[in-house]
């Protein structure tokens, strides 16, 4: 979403974080933030012991079942798979694409963004350029494209996603970097004769971690919804494996006399998302709080 | 100023340079052969061969790009290779589509999304504000596919108020009311995360301004509220909603890919995806710089309008 093209808020208060007492239950958007994120986690990490049907196995004759109708929780799907059993098996693979790319996003990202944002320069603007070429595409279209070239495929999905949100990074990290570039602290590394790695490390990545945080919080839910778009149109998970938006585009067929198949795992993104969109604002607000009044 | 926009000129065919060439080695990374795929598969090699000569696929990979790159700066995007029509026609069409998708979510977005802000900022910390802001955190995790499929499932399949699919109604239609009837549905759902965004980052903005000093004076030399806030507050925020603006388009121009396919739209998203399923390359070239272009160009006029907006820019 482009509101994470929006330039890191730098907190005037970053430093002192690290001595203050995170208060979680202060903060109502927070709590239920992460307790929703926790759920979902909980749940996909525990799916293979939980007492479940298998996801994969059909049943023509119960297929497209409302829910709690023939023991399914949430109903089934057109083939009679257990639409709550296939949900939480489609969170583990939804789940990690998400984490996966946005490590490697951040990574790459962050890389570029820290050495532009430190160095500037000949080296920052050509870096800087390329992000430009980058973020020209739309990121829906480039991601595509991506996908396209590579195959349809779940892991190729990844790599397209993680390569879109090089841009998102690299901007955003640069940004914060900058400011915190013309700080007192690091020109008193320089002085003490640190190295540019060191300082780098040391230095400029702890300032900027606090805001980070925030964006990668906000860029995961970002990310969990681009990975069921690809999905979606067909050119993510294939089957036999199910994520959130395979289940989606499933469910687009049967509409009509099944509507509950198309809803469920859209809500599932939903709840999910949401969770992690508060943990977002909720983190935003602690780390900066001269910015909680005009965020809530 | 005038060294600031030929920079900002110059920066702009180069990012365009960047992207073609970036568009035409993406989609020659593509796995399978088009000509075979054209051909199909009881295709002979000979047959496949003479159709490379005609397509130019057998030239080396540099010679093809700058051959393309010539053609592309005359005008010339080539043939659509499942169509048989030229590419700038079909992208041109099909653009239509989504300029009337896009600038139709576009006021949706802007007009509720702004109200909300506003609202929610002139009256912090109340009960409305804590229930426009739950409902815009929200509608920015919204899957705008998801949006599309409840819709229809609502309003065409359950209330049948409205249709679910195309632009048209097949017989009869393609006048006013009958565009807007099938616009109705896509336009709201494309409007939906873009809205909750704007409401907001323009709730933020409006707060912004009114910590300033000069509302404070304002308030102070007794002016009414209503005049403090059009005057004086809402003029200084369009500097932030020119910034909200630039971001949208690129949000809308990326999310009409989902939308369209949902909703079976005759736009260029619809048919990005399909030409890349297709292998349809020319096809896929033309729409992907075309879109890109106008994006580029959207995010120049953003900057320009900072500009004309505010006067300390230009001096600078």
């Amino acid at each position: 979403m482009p509101e994470l093209a929006v330039e890191l808020p730098v907190g005037r208060h970053a430093n002192h974080v690290s001595g203050r007492r995170l208060s979680l239950f202060d903060r109502p958007l927070l709590s239920v933030g992460v307790s929703l994120v926790l759920l979902i986690m909980v749940l996909a990490v525990l799916v293979p012991v939980l007492p479940l049907h298998d996801p994969n196995v059909t049943a023509p004759a119960r297929r497209l079942s409302g829910p709690s109708v023939n023991g399914y929780v949430l109903g089934s799907d057109q083939l009679g798979r257990d639409l709550l059993s296939r949900l939480l098996w489609g969170a583990r693979v939804s789940i990690s694409v998400a984490l996966v790319a946005s490590a490697v996003a951040f990574v790459g990202g962050g890389t570029i963004g820290l050495v532009a944002g430190y160095y500037g320069g000949l080296v920052g603007n050509i870096l800087m350029r390329l992000i430009d070429v980058l973020m020209a595409f739309p990121y829906v279209l480039l991601a595509i494209a991506l996908v396209a070239a590579l195959g349809p495929g779940l892991l190729n999905a990844l790599i397209a996603i993680a390569v879109v949100n090089i841009s998102f990074y690299a901007r955003g990290v640069r940004a914060a970097v900058l400011v915190v570039r013309q700080m007192a602290f690091i020109e008193a590394a320089r002085a003490l004769g640190a190295r540019d790695v060191r300082i780098l490390l040391r230095e400029v990545l702890p300032s900027v971690a606090p805001p980070l945080l925030v964006f990668v919080t906000l860029n995961i839910g970002a990310l969990i919804v681009e990975t069921a778009g690809l999905s979606f149109i067909g050119l993510g998970a294939q089957p036999p494996t199910a994520d959130w938006g395979t289940m989606l585009a499933d469910g687009r067929q049967f509409m009509m006399t099944a509507p509950h198949v198309a809803a469920v795992p859209g809500l599932a993104v939903l709840a999910l998302v949401w969770g992690l969109n508060m943990v977002g604002d909720g983190l935003r607000d602690l780390l900066d709080p001269s910015l909680a009044h005009a965020t809530r | 100023m005038q060294r600031y926009l030929v920079q900002r000129l110059l920066l702009v065919v180069l990012v365009l340079l960047g992207v073609s060439l970036l568009v035409f080695v993406v989609t020659r990374l593509t796995p399978g052969d088009p000509a075979r795929v054209l051909l199909g598969p009881r295709a002979t090699d000979e047959q496949v061969a003479t159709l490379r000569v005609a397509y130019g696929l057998d030239q080396p990979i540099h010679v093809q790009y700058l051959t393309w790159l010539g053609r592309i700066v005359r005008g010339d995007f080539g043939e659509s290779i499942q169509l048989h029509r030229p590419v700038l026609g079909e992208v041109l069409d099909r653009f239509r589509g989504t300029l009337i998708l896009a600038v139709a979510a576009m006021v949706i977005s802007f007009s509720v999304g702004i109200v909300f802000g506003v609202t929610a900022a002139l009256r912090a910390s109340s009960f409305l504000d804590r229930v426009l802001m739950s409902v815009a955190l929200l509608g920015i995790s919204l899957p705008p596919f998801w949006v599309g499929l409840i819709l229809i499932i609502t309003f065409s399949l359950v209330l049948r108020w409205l249709p679910a699919t195309g632009m048209f109604s097949p017989t009869g239609g393609g006048d006013f009311s009958d565009v807007f009837a099938h616009l109705v549905l896509p336009a709201v759902s494309l409007a939906v995360v873009p809205l909750a965004v704007i409401a907001r980052l323009t709730r933020a903005n409006v707060l912004e301004v009114l910590s300033q000093l000069y509302v404070r004076t304002a308030r102070a030399k007794g002016l009414p509220s209503r005049i403090v806030v059009v005057r004086h507050v809402l003029r200084n925020t369009l500097i932030g909603t020119v910034t909200i603006l630039g971001l949208e388009a690129g949000w809308l121009l990326a999310g009409t890919v989902y939308i369209e396919t949902v909703f079976a739209w005759p736009g260029i998203g619809a048919m990005l995806v399909n030409a890349i399923l297709q292998r349809d390359y020319p096809l896929v070239q033309g729409g992907v710089l075309l879109v890109a272009g106008i994006y580029v160009l959207i995010n120049l006029s953003t900057d320009i309008m900072y500009l004309y907006l505010d006067p300390r820019l230009r001096h600078a």
